[in-house]
């Protein structure tokens, strides 16, 4: 079995008048649950559909659990829940399934059934008179009973309130829990990705921005406070990833493997909410600039 | 796959398969009604008039029938058309417009057998129920051969007979190709119909008459201004010919008299006809049938290349 889930090497997606995504290189070992996350339009979407096998790529490769998507369907041992939870309105739920089992061979139908009856959704109920929520977990449901060994999320909370959002959370993590799947999980919502995720993907302007475990990426940056200096900001061997300033404070973002000692500054590990979003406003000032 | 694009699929069928029985049940009570009066007015087993088949009582006939003949023949016209647009239309576009085809194309099947599973199950029901249909218009129209022109004249060549099936395959490939390049069903139904339309005026006036050889024939003047008319033949074209043999513009004015005697006043000795004969229909049919299948077959192709190019 492969240790790399998903593995991107120079990968682009070249639309008909800009780059989708763009020399993206990463790897997402087995078994994390990442957090894709970027503005909306950084590549996000493309980036799952050229793992899926829905875009071919322009330049570069991806590969799925050591496989690239061929087209004839998913790769295998893929599933993949896409942004709009595309099903068919005018079917029931028990029909949605046996499209599910028709589809694939390593369906798992008692499965799919439990995840409904756990939802307390009807198995005879319309798909299109289903709220956002119970869809979303028909959705997961037929996902999920593919037995996938990674399961792509685009953007699957993003029109759920907020008690939807937590069911559809747990129930996904506590399946992630019983069979150890690898899990890349797409939203542009960070707070709700921070408790459950340990690995971070982050993309800007088609470019993979910031990559890893979540826990090294966090060992590796200090958030600094301080008065604002006179002069330039100097931090020696340390990179300056971000720097926000008001006339009398700055909040600096640095990268750096060894503890610093800076008696002027207030300095702490970032949590990932500060980190991403320094990082996004870097990129942000980047290409205005 | 078959039953998942069966199941998107029968509410279409169902409509077609309604369409046709809505056709069949007309043309079976205008047989009905037209045998009756034909058994009524003692021209019963008449196809023309002449000998036991008085010409009064045919034309009688063909006036009262011609006004229920018409609207059931425009039907016909719209039949494929209409059908192969609305299933075929929609049978890739309305997934896509929907975003199901991103489920779809994200299981464990190839594009090629999604794409190849709902073309067989689009094409089947159509292509069996207009056959009947067209099966059926040709028998049930046949007493009335008199009231509507020979079925191998337009409009009784595309109502009737094998034709029906073929023309409707034509308009739904043209439909699921159009649905899946547009990605967009409105779009996709304008451009079958529209493109179906062209298509059948084209071969009509194009194609069909190059079938097969037709016949000429010269008549000697005397029989009549116009000769007997056959009905039944499919008259491509006829004129007038002088002592030479040669073609010659004749005409007819108010202040030349007796038809006949104006022409020959002008020269003319004889006229000639040049007709596809009534006996070639089936021949015709199959030929047809053929050509337009082969062209619904192009379009079937370019849908096969088309939904590999298919994203999200």
């Amino acid at each position: 079995m492969s240790t790399i889930a998903l593995e991107a090497r120079a990968l682009g997606k070249q639309y008909r008048r800009a780059w989708g995504l763009r020399d993206c290189t990463l790897q997402l070992p087995a078994g994390r649950i990442a957090a894709l996350v970027g503005p909306n339009g950084a590549g996000k979407s493309t980036l799952m559909a050229l793992a899926t096998g829905l875009l071919r790529p322009t330049e570069g490769e991806v590969t799925v659990l050591g496989n690239p998507p061929t087209g004839k369907g998913s790769p295998d041992g893929l599933a993949f829940l896409g942004q709009d939870k595309p099903l068919y309105k005018g079917f029931r739920v028990a029909e949605m399934l046996r499209a599910g089992r028709e589809l694939n061979s390593g369906w798992d139908q008692e499965y799919a059934e439990n995840l409904i009856a756990d939802a307390k959704i009807a198995l005879d109920a319309k798909i299109g008179s289903l709220s956002g929520g119970q869809r979303t977990r028909v959705a997961l449901a037929l996902a999920l009973g593919r037995r996938p060994r990674l399961l792509m999320l685009d953007e699957p909370l993003a029109d759920l309130d907020p008690l939807a959002r937590e069911d559809v959370m747990r129930t996904l993590m506590s399946e992630v829990a019983e069979t150890g799947m690898t899990v890349l999980l797409s939203s542009h919502v960070l707070a709700e990705l921070e408790e459950v995720c340990d690995h971070l993907i982050l993309i800007s302007d088609g470019r993979v921005a910031l990559s890893g475990d979540v826990d090294e990426l966090l060992a590796g940056h200090l958030l600094l406070v301080g008065a604002k200096p006179e002069g330039e900001l100097d931090f020696g061997p340390h990179t300056v990833i971000q720097a926000k300033t008001t006339p009398r404070q700055a909040t600096v973002l640095l990268r750096t493997t060894e503890p610093v000692h800076l008696p002027d500054w207030d300095s702490d590990q970032p949590n990932l909410e500060e980190l991403v979003l320094s990082y996004l406003r870097a990129t942000a000032e980047r290409s205005a600039a | 796959m078959i039953w998942l694009a069966w199941r998107r699929q029968r509410m279409s069928v169902l409509t077609a398969l309604g369409l046709g029985v809505i056709a069949v049940a007309g043309m079976l009570a205008l047989r009905f009604v037209a045998l009756s009066y034909m058994d009524e007015h003692g021209i019963g087993g008449c196809r023309t008039a002449g000998t036991g088949c008085d010409f009064t009582t045919m034309n009688a006939f063909a006036e009262a029938f011609s006004n229920f003949e018409l609207p059931l023949t425009l039907f016909m016209f719209a039949l494929p058309p209409l059908v192969g647009a609305f299933t075929g239309g929609p049978l890739f576009a309305g997934e896509i417009e929907n975003g199901t085809h991103t489920f779809v194309l994200t299981q464990g099947v190839s594009r090629a057998r999604w794409w190849a599973a709902k073309i067989v199950v689009g094409v089947l029901p159509v292509l069996t129920i207009t056959l009947l249909v067209g099966l059926i218009a040709f028998w049930t129209m046949e007493p009335l051969s008199y009231v509507t022109s020979s079925p191998i004249r337009t409009p009784g060549f595309e109502t009737q007979g094998i034709v029906l099936a073929a023309y409707t395959v034509l308009a739904f490939a043209i439909g699921s190709t159009a649905g899946l390049l547009l990605r967009n069903t409105l779009g996709a139904m304008v451009v079958a119909i529209a493109v179906y339309i062209v298509l059948l005026v084209a071969v009509g006036s194009m194609a069909r008459p190059e079938y097969a050889e037709p016949v000429y024939t010269v008549e000697a003047l005397a029989e009549g201004e116009n000769g007997p008319q056959t009905r039944a033949d499919w008259q491509l074209d006829y004129g007038y010919l002088d002592a030479a043999g040669n073609e010659i513009d004749a005409e007819f004015g108010p202040e030349c008299g007796a038809p006949e005697q104006c022409l020959r006043d002008q020269g003319v000795v004889a006229q000639f006809r040049l007709v596809q004969p009534r006996d070639r229909y089936w021949s015709f049919q199959a030929i047809e049938s053929a050509l337009i299948a082969g062209i619904a077959a192009l379009f079937i192709g370019v849908g096969a290349w088309a939904v590999r190019r298919v994203r999200n």
